[in-house]
C-alpha cells in the first residue's frame, strides 16, 4: 500500500479519520443528553441552572481527556486486549463486560424513553412494541455495518440535524425573555453542585472514546480534538439550557418533560408552511435516538467480541438485540425509567467514565507506558 | 496447436472447424510463375471490408506471387516474408502460427493467408462490418455541445475519445471476456492521473469473469460492482463522448463494450449522476441553480408520496389550518386510504411510463395524453382519488425526469415504495426510519474502494475542493484541483499563474 493511500483513508477498511469520530460523538452525545437537561438543572439550581452545566462541562472535560489519552496509549489495541495488558487478564473481562452492560443499559433506557416520547407526541395509537421493535432494528441495522458506515452516516446527520437546529434556536431569539435568567446567581454554590450531577451525565456516550483506539487512520490529535468535540457540546448545551430557561422561565421548565422538544415546538417560524415543527422535532429526535442507541449497540458488540474472542461483531448484534429489547420493556413507567437510568449512571456510568478509566490510566503510568510514536 | 507445413493439412483442419458457416469466404489458388505451388485464403463475408480485400490485398498478392521465379521456392519460408513485404498494400499485418489465434482472429474480421510449405499464416487486419456510423445522443441530450454519442462499434467508439484527448499518456486496455462471444472491452484511462489502484481493480475483476457471454455494458457492470445487490448503480454509464473525455480526464476509466452504444464510467460517486455534459457549457449561476433543482427534485421522487401519506394519516395538526381544511375536503368523498390512494396513482404512473418506452415513438406521445390527462382527470372526478394525490403523483413523476442518471431515478423509484409503506405504517417516524434505512445503505456502498456519499462524507480527504462542482457548479476557474478520482500526486489541473486578473487595464 502507497502512503497516498494511507494518507487518503480509503483503501483502508475499518478506519475513520478524527473529523468523523467527532461527528460521532456530537450526535451520539449531544441530541439525546439535552432534551431533557434543561429541567434536571431547573430542578436544582432554578434559573442559575446554567451554571451547573458549565460546571459539568469543567468536569468531562478532564474525563474525555483521560479516555482519549488511553486511547492513544492502547496504540490500535482494542480495549479488552489493552485492559488485560494492563490490569491483567481476569481484570480486563471484568471491566470489559462492566462497560458492555453499561452500554446495554444505556441503550435500553433511551430506547424506551424513546418510544415514550413518541407514542406520546406523534403515534398516541401505535403499539408501543412496534415503535421500539423498529427503531432496535434500525439501530442494529446501522451498527453491523461497521464504522466506517456510522461514521459517514455521522457527518451527513451532523449537517441534516443540527443546521436546522441552529437556525430554529436562531429564530427563537425573537420569543425569548431574558429577564428570566434575571437575577443570577441566586442558587447556592451546594445547588449548581447538585445540578451538576444529572448535567455530567448528561454527557453519557463519551466514555466510547476508550474504545475507538483500533479504528482511527490517524490517531495522532486524539485527545485535542475530543476535548474540542466535548467543549463545543458543552457550550451548545449551555446555550440551549439558556435559551430554554429564558423561554419557559425556571417554574415552567420543572413542570415539562422535555422542555427543548416543547420549545422548538413553540417557535412560530415566519412564513413558514408548517405551523408545529413536528417534522422537524422528530428529525433530530429520531436521528439522536438512532445514534445513541446505535452507538451503544455498536460497541458493547464489540466489546463481547472481543472479551469472547471470536466470530463476528454482527452476531453480537444478534445477541444483544433481544436483550435490550427485554430491558427497555421491564419498566413499568417512565419515571421508572428516569430512576433506573439515574441509578445505572451513578453506578456503572460513574465506572465507566472515572473510575475504570483512571484506575487503568494509575497503573499505565506505574508500569511507565507511553505513546508510541509513530 | 501449432500449423502444419502442409497446406492441405492446415485447410482440412480449418474447413472442418467452419464446417456449416455459410458465412466463410475460402479460396486456394496457385501462385509462382510455375503455378505449382498453393495458397489459400479465408475470411468471414461480412465481417470484413471487401474493398481492402479485393482492392489491395488480392490484385498485388496475385501479381507479385506470379512474377517469383521458380528458384524461389525452394526457401518455402521466405515465400510468406516476401508476400507480407512485398505483396500486400496495407500497413496492419503479422504473423501467426497457432490455429486457436488464426482461427479467433478470423471470427474477429482478419482475412488469413496460408502457403504451401510455410508452418505459420499471415493476418491481415481488414475488419469492417457494417455499423451506423456515429449517432446522434439519444437519452443525453443537451441544450448547448456535441451531439456525438458512441456507437455499436468499439473501434468507432475509442477514436470518438482519442480524437478529444490527444495525449500519449491516455491508454486503451484491451481484453477479451466471455467464452463464445469473445467480446472486445477496453479501458480507456491517462496513465499518470489515474488511480492504479482503481485500474488494477477494474483489470482483475473483468479478467475473472468467465461467462459464455458479454452482451451489454449492464452485463458487464453487475460484475465489476462492489454490491450487485444494491438497487443504486455504482458505476455510470454514459452515450456522450464528452462525458466520457471529460471523466477520463479526472482520472476516471472509461469501459468500452464492444456492441453496446453505451459507456461504464468508474468509479461513480453520488455527486457524479447529478451533473450534466451541459453544466459546464452554460454559465455557472444558472447552472448552479439547476444542480440544486436536481438535488432536491431527487428527495422529491424520493420521498413526497411518503411525506404526504405520512402527514395525511397521522399528523394533519402539522399543517396550517387552511391547508389542512383544503386537504380534508379534497379528501372527503374518497372511498379509499391515502396509502391506497397513492399506490393506485403510482401504479397507473408507472404502467405509463413502462408502456412509453415500449411504444413506437410517434405513438408514445397519445399514450402520455391519453394516461395523463384523461385517466388522471376521470378518476378525480370519479372520486377515486383525491385531486392533491394527483398533484404528488405527477410532481413526484416529473421531478424523476430532472435528475439526469436514469439509473439513480429507478433506485429511487424503487426506494420511493419503501418509504411509502413505512410511512402508511408508522407515521413520520417511519418515514424517517425508512430514509435512515437508506442512507446506512448508501453510506455502506463504495465504488471502487470510493465511498459513495462522497463529497458529502469523508470530504476533507481532498480538502473538501469536490464541493466545487458539487451542489453547486462554481466557475470553472475555481476548479483548480482534480475530483477525488485522481491519482492523490496528480491533483492539480489548472495553472491559474498566466491568467492574472481579467478586470485589470491593461
Amino acid at each position: 500500500m502507497t502512503n497516498h493511500q494511507t494518507h487518503e483513508g480509503f483503501a483502508l477498511n475499518n478506519k475513520i479519520s478524527l473529523r468523523q469520530l467527532q461527528a460521532l460523538l456530537l450526535l451520539e452525545v449531544f441530541g439525546f443528553g439535552v432534551t431533557a437537561l434543561p429541567r434536571r438543572v431547573a430542578e436544582n439550581a432554578g434559573q442559575d441552572g446554567w451554571l451547573s452545566v458549565l460546571l459539568a462541562v469543567i468536569m468531562i472535560i478532564p474525563v474525555v481527556m483521560m479516555a482519549s489519552y488511553l486511547a492513544r496509549l492502547a496504540g490500535g489495541k482494542s480495549f479488552h486486549d489493552f485492559a488485560s495488558h494492563v490490569i491483567s487478564k481476569p481484570l480486563g473481562v471484568v471491566v470489559s463486560l462492566i462497560f458492555c452492560l453499561r452500554l446495554v443499559l444505556l441503550a435500553a433506557f433511551n430506547l424506551r424513553i424513546f418510544a415514550e416520547i413518541t407514542r406520546q407526541t406523534m403515534l398516541p395509537t401505535t403499539p408501543f412494541v412496534v415503535i421500539f421493535v423498529s427503531m432496535l432494528m434500525l439501530a442494529a441495522y446501522g451498527a453491523a455495518k461497521g464504522i466506517e458506515t456510522r461514521a459517514r452516516m455521522a457527518e451527513i446527520l451532523v449537517l441534516v440535524t443540527l443546521l436546522p437546529l441552529i437556525f430554529v434556536f436562531g429564530i427563537s431569539g425573537r420569543d425569548i425573555d431574558f429577564t428570566n435568567l434575571a437575577p443570577v446567581f441566586v442558587a447556592t454554590p451546594l445547588d449548581v453542585a447538585r445540578g451538576s450531577f444529572p448535567a455530567f451525565f448528561a454527557f453519557s456516550g463519551v466514555e466510547v472514546l476508550l474504545l475507538v483506539s483500533p479504528y482511527l487512520s490517524r490517531p495522532k490529535h486524539l485527545v485535542r480534538s475530543a476535548s474540542g468535540v466535548a467543549i463545543t457540546i458543552g457550550i451548545s448545551m449551555a446555550i440551549v439550557t439558556i435559551v430554554t430557561i429564558a423561554r419557559f422561565g425556571a417554574d415552567g421548565i420543572v413542570h415539562q418533560m422535555w422542555p427543548v422538544l416543547k420549545m422548538m415546538d413553540t417557535i412560530s417560524l415566519p412564513g413558514s408552511i408548517i405551523d408545529r415543527q413536528g417534522a422537524l422535532i422528530m428529525t433530530f429526535w429520531i436521528i439522536s435516538a438512532y445514534a445513541t442507541i446505535n452507538a451503544a449497540l455498536f460497541f458493547s458488540s464489540l466489546l463481547l467480541k472481543d472479551t469472547i474472542g471470536c466470530g463476528q461483531h454482527s452476531a453480537y448484534i444478534l445477541v444483544l438485540v433481544p436483550i435490550i429489547a427485554i430491558l427497555a420493556h421491564i419498566p413499568q413507567n417512565l419515571s421508572v425509567v428516569y430512576e433506573y437510568h439515574l441509578l445505572s449512571n451513578s453506578t456503572f456510568g460513574l465506572a465507566t467514565m472515572v473510575g475504570i478509566p483512571l484506575i487503568i490510566l494509575i497503573i499505565a503510568k506505574i508500569r511507565g507506558m507511553k505513546i508510541e510514536r509513530n | 496447436m501449432q500449423l502444419y507445413s502442409e497446406l492441405d493439412k492446415n485447410i482440412k483442419y480449418f474447413e472442418t472447424l467452419f464446417a456449416n458457416c455459410g458465412d466463410m469466404v475460402a479460396r486456394k489458388f496457385p501462385i509462382g510463375a510455375s503455378l505449382t505451388r498453393h495458397a489459400y485464403i479465408m475470411y468471414f463475408d461480412g465481417m470484413i471490408d471487401r474493398q481492402i480485400v479485393e482492392a489491395s490485398v488480392l490484385p498485388k498478392l496475385m501479381a507479385s506471387a506470379q512474377k517469383m521465379p521458380e528458384s524461389f521456392f525452394h526457401a518455402p519460408l521466405d515465400l510468406l516474408a516476401t508476400l507480407k513485404e512485398g505483396g500486400m498494400t496495407t500497413a496492419d499485418l503479422r504473423e501467426e502460427s497457432d490455429m486457436d489465434a488464426i482461427a479467433k482472429a478470423v471470427m474477429a474480421g482478419d482475412t488469413v493467408l496460408m502457403t504451401d510449405g510455410a508452418a505459420n499464416a499471415v493476418l491481415v487486419a481488414t475488419k469492417g462490418f457494417p455499423n451506423r456510423g456515429v449517432p446522434e445522443t439519444n437519452t443525453e441530450v443537451v441544450v448547448q455541445g456535441s451531439n456525438e454519442a458512441f456507437s455499436e462499434v468499439m473501434r468507432i467508439n475509442t477514436a470518438l475519445v482519442r480524437r478529444r484527448i490527444k495525449d500519449v499518456k491516455l491508454k486503451v486496455k484491451q481484453m477479451q471476456v466471455g467464452r463464445r462471444t469473445v467480446t472486445d472491452i477496453a479501458l480507456c484511462y491517462l496513465d499518470d492521473v489515474v488511480r492504479h489502484e482503481v485500474l488494477e481493480r477494474a483489470i482483475k475483476r473483468i479478467q475473472n469473469i468467465d461467462i459464455d457471454g458479454i452482451l451489454s455494458c449492464g452485463a458487464l457492470e453487475e460484475f465489476i460492482e462492489e454490491d450487485y445487490q444494491s438497487p443504486f448503480p455504482q458505476t455510470q454509464i454514459t452515450e456522450r463522448p464528452d462525458k466520457a473525455a471529460s471523466a477520463i480526464l479526472e482520472g476516471r476509466i472509461a469501459i468500452l463494450v464492444d456492441g453496446a452504444p453505451m459507456v461504464i464510467l468508474i468509479p461513480a460517486v453520488i455527486d457524479s449522476f447529478f451533473q450534466s455534459a451541459d453544466d459546464y457549457s452554460q454559465r455557472w449561476e444558472i447552472m448552479s441553480l439547476a444542480r440544486l433543482l436536481r438535488f432536491a427534485s431527487a428527495f422529491f421522487a424520493l420521498a413526497l408520496p411518503g411525506l404526504y401519506i405520512a402527514i395525511t394519516t397521522f399528523h394533519p395538526n402539522m399543517l396550517p389550518m387552511m391547508l389542512a381544511f383544503k386537504m380534508a375536503a379534497a379528501r372527503e368523498s374518497i372511498p379509499f386510504p391515502a396509502v391506497l390512494e397513492v399506490l393506485i396513482m403510482e401504479f397507473a404512473f408507472e404502467l405509463l411510463r413502462e408502456a412509453g418506452i415500449r411504444l413506437p415513438r410517434p405513438v408514445g406521445s397519445s399514450i402520455g395524453i391519453i394516461g395523463g390527462l384523461i385517466v388522471g382527470e376521470a378518476a378525480v372526478s370519479a372520486g377515486i382519488v383525491s385531486p392533491i394525490v394527483v398533484i404528488i403523483v405527477a410532481l413526484t413523476g416529473i421531478a424523476s425526469f430532472a435528475v439526469p442518471s436514469y439509473s439513480l431515478v429507478a433506485a429511487f423509484r424503487l426506494a420511493k415504495f419503501l418509504i411509502i409503506a413505512l410511512s402508511a405504517a408508522l407515521g413520520l417516524l417511519g418515514f424517517w426510519i425508512a430514509l435512515l434505512l437508506l442512507l446506512i445503505h448508501l453510506a455502506s456502498l463504495k465504488s471502487f474502494g470510493l465511498p459513495y456519499l462522497f463529497p458529502f462524507a469523508a470530504g476533507d480527504v481532498n480538502g473538501f475542493t469536490d464541493f466545487k462542482d458539487s451542489l453547486f457548479r462554481l466557475p470553472i476557474i475555481f476548479m483548480k484541483k482534480r475530483p477525488i478520482y485522481a491519482n492523490p500526486s496528480q491533483r492539480i489541473r489548472l495553472n491559474t499563474d498566466k491568467l492574472g486578473n481579467p478586470r485589470k487595464k491593461e
